[in-house]
């Protein structure tokens, strides 16, 4: 009984705190109160009602692109090549709590739904298998004993990453790089990108910070410069 | 701890200049844009053909990746001629505003994307027009209920146009001769220009009619269906559409010219896709016998110097058809009939008219 | 790496003299190799770029297409390409200030609400921030293209009677219209900016010498709207009202007139851009007010401020300083993402220049204007910044 009136003395009280403190805040906590719902409810209805069969249909051209059929397994294979390192390193360098695997999980789980068919279950099992395997070998096992050298394998696994991503798609008469499309095309750009411009920028930033006036001057100009026109004017030109 | 670095930085580079150097041996070969087109596409063993793929009829990009539509078959046509196969054909997507310099850089050897042959375009952007293959002429599309009957109506009026067209320059040639008041809204793609046109923030839609032939036939039931259109009877300029090359690439541009020509001879001599293996074995009369490359009466077989085998129109007829069966198959669904029109053949009182295989 | 270490190797075989010891000798020929170095890119470029034509005269040359948007410009397709292009900059310029004014608003807003101890709203911040920020921008521009395109159709349009017109062709305001006299009011405006300003700076500087309360602020402010009123009255207020209404011209088309138009093209980029960019310097400002120390919040609150006066006079000038750099940055970007409008057909400099190109087959000689374009509009905006920043940080902390 005490126990009872315990909890909800707390939760009055965390209330009070967090959501009523004072006029204002009351006004502000019905208004948010509201609007999410709103939002909410709008989204919910748009999610019953929209038509879901474009995504359905064109499903394979959205995840690859005009990849021929019968490449799919090297879209597969990139995946779990990535998500391996991914969670090998996170072992090795970071700390999951419950909440992260949690959002995580959920996250992967709605884009299975939308994306995923029925025959590609097992694949999709797969996937969450070899994720699940690689974080806990990396934690319990590779972060305890073999620290130092696992640091330097991921390291130079992820700067060989893209040319063995680029290696499975062309290996074995590969689809040309013209029909590469899709998500597929994303992941890749973004981790050329990514990867490809961490030196790059290291250089720049070195070289704008030199002491020697050439290369800060030529530091500086190729900065200023891309930086200053748009995106997709750089696209253009290329 | 130098050399360790060292070693890094090297295999680094090396496996990284491994991978460009492989796909620049590819790329050189289609970039370079002297030397002929056609010793290029033979050495490649494909052809780099740049289309559409969001237009019904012409060029539209099936779910599983393969393209399909009236230009698509004079691609595969172009293949079948100089490499044997019309399935040697690598589709390039292009959108209205990127096409002439993707044709331009290298990046395609022939462009077939329902491209309006203009003097400026023929000149300035330094590329060249083969044969036409589809007469078209550019035209209004607006709502039925709106009550307007011409040109002259539309004053005042918000209408959608892609951007980097003719149709966009044409739109203001038209309307401003007349001093009609309007306000035009310029698109790049058309996903969002019909998302515009359904929910009538424009007036008016206009393009090629062929293009608003097929774009009319899809309109969703949603938003009135096709019946909730009517393209306006006006044709507001002339819009021949055809293959393009480079300039400067004779070998090339003959090759695709003929294979057109040839294709419409093929209709007006009436050898069709199931009938060219036995007219070529049989030809009817020496003119037939000269567009299927065979020697006719046991004579002599003409060698026209294409640079590419001389029995070219047989494969082209028998994987591809002639000009007639691959308008049927595309164009026709769409309602859009030869007879009467400009796309008949001259025989029928229309444009389609080859020069003589000779 | 790679140069540091054929230098080691160079170094030490040239390592017989003490000439070619000194420091200084090592530097030059370092740098030299490296311009030599850059030389050599430059050249290649520069001759790949000489095949290609590079004259600006076809700019000149009559433009042809019409434009859906010209704000300050009466722009037809008659004028020249350049014209159509200076059409297109003001369009820009016009969505980059709206863009950066209101980024900066809902930024500071958002950071202040994500700091806040209100469990609910802090939390819908954290959302916002997610949501908006992972997600693409050109996405999301359509998205808003989308929802605009969702109001009433023009035949249904909302009408708020002599005030305002709602319908998915634009939102119409009431706007001023300016007539001859009203050039005249706006130099007696001017004027009154100027002696309220002067007179602040004498007030102030008379109770710093004299110690009396002079409440200059109010003052200059009482000062500036007499003498607006004055202009006002005496120029017989030269102002029409221009009011929207929709209506159907002979031939049953729907015609807006009047008012000031916020078409949805506009209003879609400006609400995706704004948003967009407005997680990210909500990002900033949250940032910036964790790095001051918490003895200031607590003390102002010791002292009795309320929230409110704790964060506008004490939390956020102090905060100032840690955020005008970062938020240069986004306003720089929030300038160059609006070269996205191209997809929802807004004529910005980046889309008239896209068709210019198409018209004309010359992009490279275009491609340097745009570049140049851009460059210019980032140095304002980085120089305006740079001011506000030296007053910022005038005091060493």
């Amino acid at each position: 009984m005490r126990l009872i009136e315990g909890i909800i003395r707390d939760g009055f009280f965390w209330l009070r705190e967090n959501l009523f403190k004072s006029f204002f805040n009351s006004f502000m906590t019905l208004l948010s109160v509201v609007l999410v719902g709103y939002l909410f409810y709008g989204f919910l209805g748009f999610l019953v009602n929209a038509d879901w069969t474009v995504v359905e249909v064109n499903r394979r051209l959205l995840l690859l692109g005009r990849l021929p059929i019968g490449n799919e397994i090297r879209g597969w294979s990139i995946l779990w090549l990535s998500l391996s390192l991914i969670c090998i390193s996170m072992g090795i360098w970071g700390s999951l709590n419950v909440k992260d695997i949690l959002i995580v999980f959920v996250i992967s789980l709605i884009t299975f739904f939308i994306f995923g068919t029925l025959d590609s279950i097992y694949l999709i099992l797969i996937t969450y298998f070899l994720a699940f395997i690689a974080y806990s070998f990396s934690t319990y096992f590779l972060r305890k004993k073999y620290l130092e050298i696992s640091k330097k394998f991921l390291i130079f696994g992820w700067i060989f990453i893209i040319p063995i991503f680029i290696f499975i798609l062309l290996i074995g008469n590969g689809p040309s790089p013209t029909l590469w499309g899709g998500f597929l095309l994303n992941i890749i750009l973004a981790s050329v990108a990514i990867i490809a411009g961490f030196p790059l920028g290291l250089f720049l930033g070195l070289g704008r910070a030199s002491s020697f006036p050439v290369i800060k001057l030529a530091s500086t100009l190729y900065i200023e410069v891309i930086r200053g026109a748009p995106l997709v004017a750089w696209l253009l030109l290329a | 701890m130098y050399k360790k670095t060292l070693l890094i930085c090297l295999s680094l580079i090396l496996s990284y200049s491994f991978l460009i150097g492989c796909q620049a041996e590819e790329e050189t070969a289609s970039s370079s844009t002297s030397g002929s087109t056609l010793d290029v596409v033979l050495e490649r063993g494909t052809l780099k053909c740049g289309v559409n793929d969001n237009l019904t009829g012409f060029g539209v990009v099936k779910p599983d990746g393969s393209f399909e539509g009236f230009d698509i078959d004079y691609c595969k046509a172009i293949a079948a001629a100089i490499l044997g196969d019309s399935g040697k054909v690598e589709y390039v997507p292009l959108t209205a505003s990127a096409r002439f310099t993707a044709l331009g850089s290298g990046e395609v050897d022939v462009l077939i994307r329902n491209t309006t042959w203009t003097a400026s375009r023929d000149r300035e952007l330094a590329q060249d027009f083969t044969a036409t293959t589809f007469y078209d002429g550019q035209g209004m599309m607006v709502y039925a209920d709106s009550g307007y009957k011409t040109i002259e109506d539309m004053s005042g009026a918000t209408v959608c146009v892609l951007q980097g067209t003719t149709t966009e320059l044409n739109l203001d040639d038209r309307f401003t001769k007349s001093g009609i008041p309007y306000t035009p809204l310029t698109f790049e793609t058309n996903d969002p220009l019909q998302a515009a046109f359904e929910e009538k923030r424009c007036d008016g839609w206009t393009t090629d009619k062929s293009g608003l032939a097929s774009k009319r036939a899809e309109f969703p039931a949603s938003a009135g269906g096709p019946d909730a259109l009517v393209v306006l009877a006006e044709t507001i300029s002339k819009e021949p559409l055809g293959p393009l090359t480079r300039d400067n690439d004779s070998e090339f541009y003959d090759v695709v010219q003929w294979v057109v020509f040839g294709m419409m001879q093929a209709e007006e001599s009436g050898i069709t896709s199931s009938n060219v293996s036995s007219m070529a074995a049989n030809p009817k009369d020496p003119g037939m016998a000269r567009l299927l490359g065979v020697g006719f009466d046991g004579g002599e077989v003409q060698d026209f110097q294409f640079g590419i085998p001389k029995d070219f129109m047989q494969k082209v007829i028998s994987q591809v058809g002639n000009y007639g069966e691959v308008y049927d198959r595309h164009l026709v669904p769409l309602g859009l009939t030869r007879e009467g029109s400009f796309n008949a053949l001259w025989t029928d009182g229309g444009l389609i008219y080859a020069p003589p295989f000779r | 790496m790679f140069n540091s270490f054929f230098l080691k190797n160079f170094i030490s075989w040239l390592d017989k003299s003490s000439f070619l010891r000194r420091r200084k000798t090592r530097r030059l020929s370092f740098q030299f190799l490296f311009l030599v170095f850059i030389a050599l890119i430059f050249w290649y470029l520069v001759s790949k770029a000489m095949q290609l034509d590079l004259g600006f005269s076809h700019l000149n040359s009559r433009a042809g297409f019409g434009l859906s948007h010209s704000f300050l410009i009466d722009y037809t397709s008659n004028d020249s390409r350049w014209q159509a292009y200076f059409t297109g900059v003001v369009n820009t310029i016009r969505i980059c200030s709206l863009g950066i004014l209101l980024t900066t608003i809902l930024g500071t807003v958002m950071g202040v609400v994500r700091l806040s101890s209100n469990f609910l709203i802090s939390k819908f911040s954290a959302l916002y921030i997610e949501i908006l920020r992972n997600t693409p921008l050109l996405v999301q521009i359509v998205f808003w293209q989308i929802i605009f395109l969702k109001l009433p159709q023009i035949s249904d349009a909302i009408i708020v009677g002599g005030f305002t017109a709602i319908s998915n062709r634009g939102i119409l305001i009431p706007w001023i219209d300016a007539n001859p006299k009203s050039e005249i009011f706006l130099g007696i405006v001017l004027i009154a900016v100027l002696v309220s300003i002067i007179s602040k700076i004498f007030l102030n500087r008379k109770e710093d010498v004299t110690g009396q309360k002079l409440h200059s602020n109010s003052v200059s402010l009482v000062i500036f709207f007499v003498i607006s009123l004055v202009g006002l009255l005496g120029t017989g207020i030269p102002f029409n009202w221009d009011i929207p209404s929709i209506y159907q011209n002979e031939f049953g088309t729907y015609m807006q007139s009047g008012g000031f138009e916020l078409s949805p093209e506009f209003l879609a980029l400006l609400f995706a851009l704004v948003l967009y960019t407005g997680t990210f310097v909500t990002e900033i400002v949250r940032g910036s007010i964790q790095s001051l120390p918490k003895g200031q919040s607590e003390a102002a609150q010791a002292l009795g401020f309320s929230s409110y006066q704790r964060i506008i006079l004490v939390i956020l000038p102090q905060a100032l300083r840690s955020i005008i750099p970062p938020l240069t940055n986004q306003y720089l970007n929030l300038t160059k993402n609006s070269s996205l409008a191209v997809v929802i057909a807004y004529p910005d400099l980046f889309m008239v220049s896209r068709t210019i190109i198409n018209n004309s087959g010359h992009a490279l000689p275009m491609f340097f204007v745009i570049l140049f374009t851009y460059l210019t509009l980032s140095l304002i905006i980085s120089l305006i910044m740079n001011i506000l920043n030296r007053q910022v940080t005038k005091v060493r902390v």
